[in-house]
């Protein structure tokens, strides 16, 4: 559940700036491509360093990925949802050459990496509990986004930014540097959240697949949430049960897991044109009553 | 010289044809104002309905009709809800990919489960006698398959509607200021209908002629980002039918030429060349912006721009592999990432700026 959240909130940060940041799916790969790469590869280090050091990695390559589409954003006036998607597509390549390649466990039949070494797990807050400090980390991340976006200067410039970048720059906001900035925190986010899967796993191997859907869920998450960081842990919750609802629905009823999508794209849709239609509907009412008591006036 | 020959050619166009349908259609929608990015969405469910149409019906042709059903359906819900209820054209394109691709996935398991055989014989050529015989050219154009005569000639059709007729510059007018329309007594709302309808009418038809045309099965996910790569070629043809058509026949060229490169040992020259001419065409056309800069501005501005060094540098890596041939390739996992890459690159390196409709993506509100 955690992945999802950390996702929703890297879509939040990004919209924020009122980009569309399509590719988290793409962030999230490398940055558990980095933290597994680091945890397998790297030097053998005491337990505490080992998981601040692969978190630290995997936020990194998340960022710097993003990076790669808000530069060319901001340099080029390239669409950021074209690239960063082109990107998603690229690094589920890399990610599916590296575990039959570089990483690939010679000793699995299946394509994936060696277990990661024991330092690289949550410590369990409460013993034999799914309590880890992973909880204690998604919490963090979401007090951390909704104090940095409503409260810090930073996100008061975001804000003006993403909603009216003309009336921005007259203010003396840099509106590029600020959406650039956000874009890189959208990437480190969903890097943390594929460095969670890796570290957090049940298997805790790198796989073809070890990213799923994530990263499109977390977006729909978000979507449902309407954009508010808080509300995405209850969303999320929401689509975790759906999750594994459609799992438990796969085995005991023979009804493909795939109804999960078709759930989720309806419950989007239906969001996104109740919200406007009740709102409209409220307007009109709201017209009609002014146009009953200006009758009501000129008759007294 | 391989790979540029014939057969190559005739596999690119093969490939660049359902790309050229799709981009088509999303240029129709955007010009007529709705930024539709639920195209991958589009092209799955018209995939699967055009595979299963196809192999229940034992018609082909009934198949793609039902393809383009499947598609204009779910471009229904994208046109009620961004264009009747206002909604977020973005989140929702977001969602209707989510749902095609679980629809498409969804029946495929469900019709998968009983049905031994899941392969359907292919659209056959059909070759057209006399201009086959051309050479190089003949073969490569005119021994296809009828869908990619139809994505070909509804380049041209495309181009007639848009810069010809009173309908062409209706669309047109409620992409860039609908007040316009609307003070003529032309409804923006139908007009920007027939946009959505027509976009997913050609993605369905785009993804039929994938199940149909080239693979004769159905695979979950078998689009691979189609729909966005189209997308990418709306953008980088400059919302002008013959450019999005050209560009998705580049995005096509790429995918063919990295499926041939995956069976080579290592890079032939004349891949190298062809990377070098490209790079160089961009420096001569940068060089050409600059001398076309004011006198007054040019003092400003460097000549060396950070963009054309980092041109000038790729350019003579390239030439000097091309000199030197290394035998050198990628595991074929990384060629399949090319086409993506081009895009972004081409992307990146276009010059020629061109404005999208000005009110793409806004909904309209009569009398707001």
């Amino acid at each position: 559940m955690s992945p999802l959240i950390l996702i929703a909130l890297g879509w939040i940060v990004a919209f924020r700036g009122a980009k569309v940041n399509l590719g988290l799916q793409g962030q999230m790969i490398v940055g558990g491509i980095a933290a597994a790469y680091i945890a397998l590869e790297g030097p053998s280090l005491p337990p505490a360093l080992a998981l601040i050091v692969a978190t630290l990695a995997g936020m990194t390559a998340g960022a710097l990925f993003a990076a790669i589409a808000a530069v060319l954003w901001a340099k080029r006036g390239v669409n950021e949802i074209v690239s960063t998607l082109m990107l998603t597509f690229i690094a589920q390549q890399v990610l599916l050459w590296i575990v039959r390649g570089p990483l690939h466990d010679l000793s699995s039949s299946a394509f994936q990496s060696r277990p990661l070494p024991s330092e690289y797990r949550w410590p369990a807050l409460v013993d034999r509990t799914p309590f880890t400090a992973e909880v204690f980390l998604t919490v963090a991340a979401v007090a951390i986004i909704v104090f940095v976006l409503n409260r810090t200067v930073f996100g008061y410039k975001l804000r003006l930014a993403g909603e009216n970048p003309t009336s921005a720059r007259h203010a003396g906001v840099q509106t590029v540097q600020t959406i650039v900035a956000s874009f890189v925190l959208s990437g480190a986010l969903a890097g943390l959240g594929g460095t969670a899967l890796v570290i957090g796993g049940e298997r805790n191997v790198l796989s073809g697949g070890f990213a799923g859907n994530i990263g499109f869920t977390g977006i729909v998450v978000a979507l449902v949430a309407r954009n508010s960081p808080v509300g995405c842990v209850a969303a999320a919750a929401l689509f975790a049960i759906l999750d594994t609802g459609g799992s438990v629905m796969q085995v005991r009823a023979d009804v493909p897991s795939e109804m999960i999508f078709i759930t989720q794209g309806i419950i989007v849709v239906l969001v996104a044109t109740s919200v406007i239609l009740t709102r409209r509907l409220e307007t009109r009412a709201a017209s009609r009553r002014g146009a009953a008591e200006q009758e009501d006036a000129a008759v007294r | 010289m391989p790979p540029f020959d014939s057969e190559f050619l005739r596999a690119a166009i093969l490939i660049a044809s359902p790309l050229i349908l799709v981009a088509l259609g999303e240029l129709i929608s955007e010009i007529a104002g709705v930024f539709n990015i639920g195209l991958e969405g589009m092209m799955l469910v018209g995939a699967f309905a055009g595979f299963w149409a196809g192999g229940e019906l034992g018609n082909l042709w009934l198949g793609v009709l039902v393809g383009v059903l499947a598609g204009v359906l779910l471009a229904v819900i994208m046109a009620f809800a961004s264009i009747q209820a206002g909604a977020d054209q973005i989140v929702v394109g977001v969602a209707l990919n989510i749902l095609g691709a679980g629809l498409s996935a969804f029946a495929f398991q469900k019709y998968s489960q009983n049905q031994p055989d899941l392969f359907i014989d292919r659209m056959a050529r059909l070759e057209i006698p006399g201009l086959k015989e051309i050479p190089v050219i003949g073969p490569a154009l005119f021994s296809q398959i009828p869908l990619v005569y139809i994505a070909l000639l509804l380049v041209p059709v495309v181009w007639v509607l848009f810069c010809k007729t009173t309908w062409g510059l209706r669309m047109r007018a409620a992409g860039e200021l609908p007040e316009a329309d609307e003070t003529a007594g032309v409804s923006v709302r139908a007009l920007r209908w027939q946009g959505v309808l027509i976009a997913g009418g050609f993605a369905g038809l785009g993804g039929a002629f994938l199940s149909i045309g080239l693979v004769g099965t159905f695979l979950d996910g078998m689009t691979a980002g189609r729909g966005f790569l189209a997308l990418a070629a709306v953008i980088v043809g400059g919302w002008r039918p013959l450019g999005v058509a050209a560009a998705a026949a580049l995005f096509g060229a790429a995918d063919a030429l990295q499926l041939r490169l995956q069976a080579e040992t290592f890079v032939p020259r004349s891949v190298w060349i062809v990377l070098a001419a490209l790079v160089l065409a961009f420096i001569v056309q940068r060089l050409g912006v600059e001398r076309r800069r004011p006198a007054y501005l040019a003092a400003e501005h460097r000549l060396f721009t950070p963009e054309l060094t980092v041109a000038l540098v790729s350019f003579v890596g390239v030439f000097l592999l091309a000199i030197f041939e290394p035998q050198v390739s990628l595991p074929s996992l990384l060629w399949l990432a090319f086409p993506y890459a081009l895009t972004i690159a081409v992307l990146g390196g276009l010059i020629v700026r061109v404005r999208q409709p000005a009110a793409l993506g806004i909904p309209f509100v009569r009398g707001g």
